[in-house]
């Protein structure tokens, strides 16, 4: 009899721990989500490449370089795209 | 007797189900709130969007304002002026300081050493953002664009234009 009692709480004991450790390891998944969260929003940056239009994206600054290039006949051109260049 | 205590182990793993039903929901609550609680930074496109505004402004269709630049000759504009000129207004309500600084410089391509117009306008508090923004991006610091074109006058003079546009507005796109 004090066998049987012995079996049955080393069972309620295991089961108990497994519990435990079930528990424990809920809560660290979910800490571990909220930290991959947490680190995704860092990057929460819009970046004028990653924006997408429905309307075809001209450069404003070459459209610009562009008409005065036609109205000076290309004079100068290599000069000044060397120049552009290294502004970036 | 047994039946009793298995009711007792029952009511407890219930309450035990409870309390993980309240730690999971709790959980995606924070994941949500964490995710969506960052602010999206968009200081780059309005620096950019600002740029754009100021170069349509100094120069269209390829040509120099004329009321900048007109026969090869610089006129005397103002940052306040050129404010009026373009149609921005870099005071809002929102904000106790500006947010917002332009420069803008005129090099006559022969010349290219010391500007031929400079116009600076806006709170130059945080220039001072972009030289350190060069080594390594830090988000706090305000942001700041450059772009440069090139640009002619009623008289054919070629001109590379230079412009520098700063948006800070860091309390409203970082999370601090």
């Amino acid at each position: 009899m004090s066998n049987y009692k012995r079996i049955g709480k080393r069972a309620q004991i295991g089961e108990t721990v497994i519990w435990i450790i079930a528990t424990l390891v809920i809560v660290g998944v979910l800490l571990l989500f909220i930290f991959i969260s947490s680190l995704m929003s860092k990057v929460k940056t819009i970046h004028v490449g990653n924006l997408e239009t429905d309307v075809k994206v001209t450069n404003l600054l070459k459209e610009k370089t562009s008409f005065a290039y036609q109205l000076t006949d290309y004079k100068n051109r290599e000069l000044i795209e060397g120049i552009l260049k290294e502004d970036g | 007797m047994s039946l009793i205590k298995n009711k007792k182990g029952d009511k407890i793993i219930s309450v035990y189900w409870f309390a993980v039903l309240i730690i999971v929901a709790g959980g995606i609550f924070g994941m949500v709130y964490v995710f969506y609680g960052a602010s999206y930074d968009v200081r780059e496109i309005e620096a950019n969007v600002l740029g754009n505004q100021i170069a349509d402004c100094v120069s269209y269709g390829g040509r120099i304002n004329g009321n900048l630049i007109s026969n090869g000759q610089a006129k005397s504009v103002t940052g306040e002026n050129f404010l009026e000129m373009c149609n921005l207004n870099f005071q809002t309500s929102e904000w106790e300081e500006e947010q917002y600084y332009a420069e803008i410089e005129i090099y006559k391509l022969e010349n290219m050493n010391s500007p031929f117009l400079e116009i600076n306008t806006g709170n130059n508090k945080w220039l001072s953002s972009c030289a350190l923004q060069t080594d390594n991006k830090i988000e706090k610091l305000a942001k700041c664009i450059r772009k440069s074109f090139y640009s002619v006058d009623d008289s054919n003079n070629q001109y590379i234009v230079k412009i520098l546009s700063v948006v800070r507005k860091t309390e409203k796109n970082v999370k601090l």
